[in-house]
């Protein structure tokens, strides 16, 4: 293989392994990025409760509550994770960043909490109702802040 | 009873085509988002569909030739291998995501991650394509499949306002914070996946399986009128039940395991057990389809014996495309890439790409020394004309508008 086509391949092969890092270009950007990621996280935390509230009620199967609640809390961890690799940049996204992420960590606590639960089969009302509390509030946090953002 | 079963072929394609994996997700998620204001593209998407199905069926019924092995002839090797390199690639990247929407079917009822039931799913397609009969298979899968009418029924037990869906549907308008770009990114994907090739590819090759003749072209048209517009109902059962449960929560549909919420919510463990069978049933026929489609493709470009009516002794290489192709998708399914992703991609591709598989069709059908007497009418082709420039401008803007829109996030 002559140079040429081999530097190409490398080059293709070292980018198709690459993780493109997300970039904010401005505190509008990072504020709109901050407010998708609550939203993200919200719909998590709302599959979450819709889930427990069907597993209280005896209308889920035990291994179909788990996939579920697994599947919410990987969405959730995973927004978290993207949003923490974009840089703050400009003047106020610093405090959107400490703002928001407490709240992610505390989302993605309550849900695996929610998924230790279903994984015990502890989905009485009684077990479930702490947990169903905590992440309303989060919810409720987290729509506020998306709402807050451009 | 007989009559009712000689339309399983087009109801297991309709199944196929409308409510696999990637139907599931974009239907659910599309009602999530926007409610049922694309509803309307799901039946932009059901006549297009009737359209160039009904002629791949005639064409194959009269000339006892499927599809693609007709394009060939007739747009001769450089034309077709267009086609052919396309639809295998996005015929394969469908494979993938059936195969492992089959594993994640039984993960939600196993419990065991869905990665560990990959090679046991193709693995079991393998076994069906190679032991059970073409009928057999399509009777089986198709009726299953029909389990997922159980949207419908959550639908009406959810006891919405009839009034606001209707609404809905016939004044779509952008909910507020979603952008006009991924309302138009949603509604092609919803095209595309309505009109995936496979499906003509399929059905086509399906009609020469069971022997079609000019007799049966109104068990073509049965087929056709039947199993399509009820493929599009499942479609629009599917989205308004997300639409009725999810989209006022602000759940937003990321994983297949979602879809079974509203069903969960409205009729419990009886429907969820129905759900779970249904999106089995339609994605393990999903994976048949592509599967064979695979085999169809190449071995038709090639002029190799195919099908599942001779013996594989009789068509090897047909049988080895089929093989390589599962060992192959259920290879990438086991990178654990996301299959819901795998399937969005490739609806939109094949949107890219439909052109290449409706436009040879189009001419085949009017070709006389092929069809006699069975050419196109006067409105068929008027509507065909007028689907192929959709066709042509989705083709163009499809993927201007995944990278835009960053694939509809």
């Amino acid at each position: 293989m002559s140079r040429p086509w081999l530097l190409a391949v490398v080059f293709l092969a070292t980018g198709a392994c690459a993780v493109p890092v997300p970039t904010a270009r401005s505190a509008a950007d990072y504020g709109k990025k901050a407010g998708h990621t609550a939203e993200d996280v919200h719909s998590a935390i709302e599959t979450t409760v819709v889930a427990l509230d069907n597993a209280t009620h005896g209308r889920t199967l035990p291994t179909t509550l788990n996939v579920v609640v697994s599947d919410a809390e990987d969405d959730a961890r995973g927004a978290m994770s993207t949003f923490q690799r974009i840089a703050p940049r400009g003047q106020g996204a610093g405090a959107i960043h400490d703002r928001l992420v407490p709240l992610l960590n505390d989302a993605a606590d309550a849900i695996t909490r929610a998924r230790q639960l279903a994984r015990r089969g502890q989905t009485s009302a009684g077990d479930v109702e702490p947990v169903t509390r905590r992440l309303a509030e989060i919810a409720r946090a987290l729509d506020d802040f998306a709402n807050a953002q451009p | 009873m007989k009559k009712f079963l000689g339309v399983t072929l087009g109801i297991l394609t309709a199944i196929g085509g409308f409510v696999d994996i990637g139907d599931i997700v974009a239907n659910a998620e599309s009602g999530a988002r926007f409610g049922l204001a694309l509803a309307w593209v799901v039946i932009v998407g059901v006549v297009g569909i009737v359209i160039y199905a009904e002629m791949a069926g005639r064409v194959a019924a009269v000339s006892g030739r499927a599809t693609f092995d007709i394009v060939r002839e007739r747009l001769g090797a450089r034309a077709a291998f267009a086609n052919l390199f396309a639809s295998f690639f996005i015929n394969f990247l469908t494979l993938v995501a059936e195969i492992a929407g089959v594993a994640i079917a039984v993960q939600l009822l196993s419990g065991i991650d869905y990665l560990i039931w990959i090679p046991v799913a193709a693995f079991a397609v393998w076994m069906v394509v190679w032991r059970v009969r073409f009928e057999s298979m399509e009777r089986i899968f198709g009726l299953l499949g029909l389990a997922l009418i159980v949207f419908a029924v959550a639908v009406v037990k959810l006891g919405p306002d009839w009034g606001d869906l209707l609404h809905q549907a016939t004044h779509p308008s952008v909910p507020k914070g979603e952008g006009h770009p991924s309302y138009l990114f949603f509604a092609i994907a919803l095209f595309g996946a309505a009109m995936t090739p496979y499906e003509v590819f399929f059905f086509s090759s399906g009609a020469v399986e069971e022997h079609w003749s000019q007799d049966d072209l109104r068990l073509n048209k049965a087929n056709v009128y039947i199993g399509f517009p009820l493929g599009g109902l499942l479609s629009l059962a599917l989205m308004a039940a997300t639409a009725i449960v999810l989209q006022p929560k602000g759940i937003s549909i990321t994983h297949l395991s979602m879809v079974t919420l509203p069903v969960m919510e409205s009729l419990g463990k009886a429907g969820l057990a129905f759900v779970l069978l249904g999106i089995f049933a339609a994605t393990f026929g999903a994976a048949l389809e592509t599967g064979l489609s695979a085999g169809y493709t190449v071995a038709q470009f090639f002029g190799w014996p195919w099908g599942k009516f001779v013996r594989p002794r009789q068509a090897p290489r047909f049988y080895l495309v089929v093989l390589g192709s599962l060992i192959a998708a259920a290879l990438v399914g086991l990178t654990a890439v996301d299959p819901v992703k795998v399937t969005e991609y490739s609806i939109v591709l094949s949107a890219a790409a439909l052109p290449l598989t409706y436009f040879p069709l189009l001419v085949v059908a009017n070709d006389r020394d092929y069809m006699g007497d069975e050419v196109n009418g006067r409105f068929v082709n008027v509507v065909a004309t007028i689907y192929l420039a959709i066709l042509l401008v989705v083709a163009v803007i499809t993927i201007p508008l995944m990278i835009a829109t960053k694939a509809g996030a």
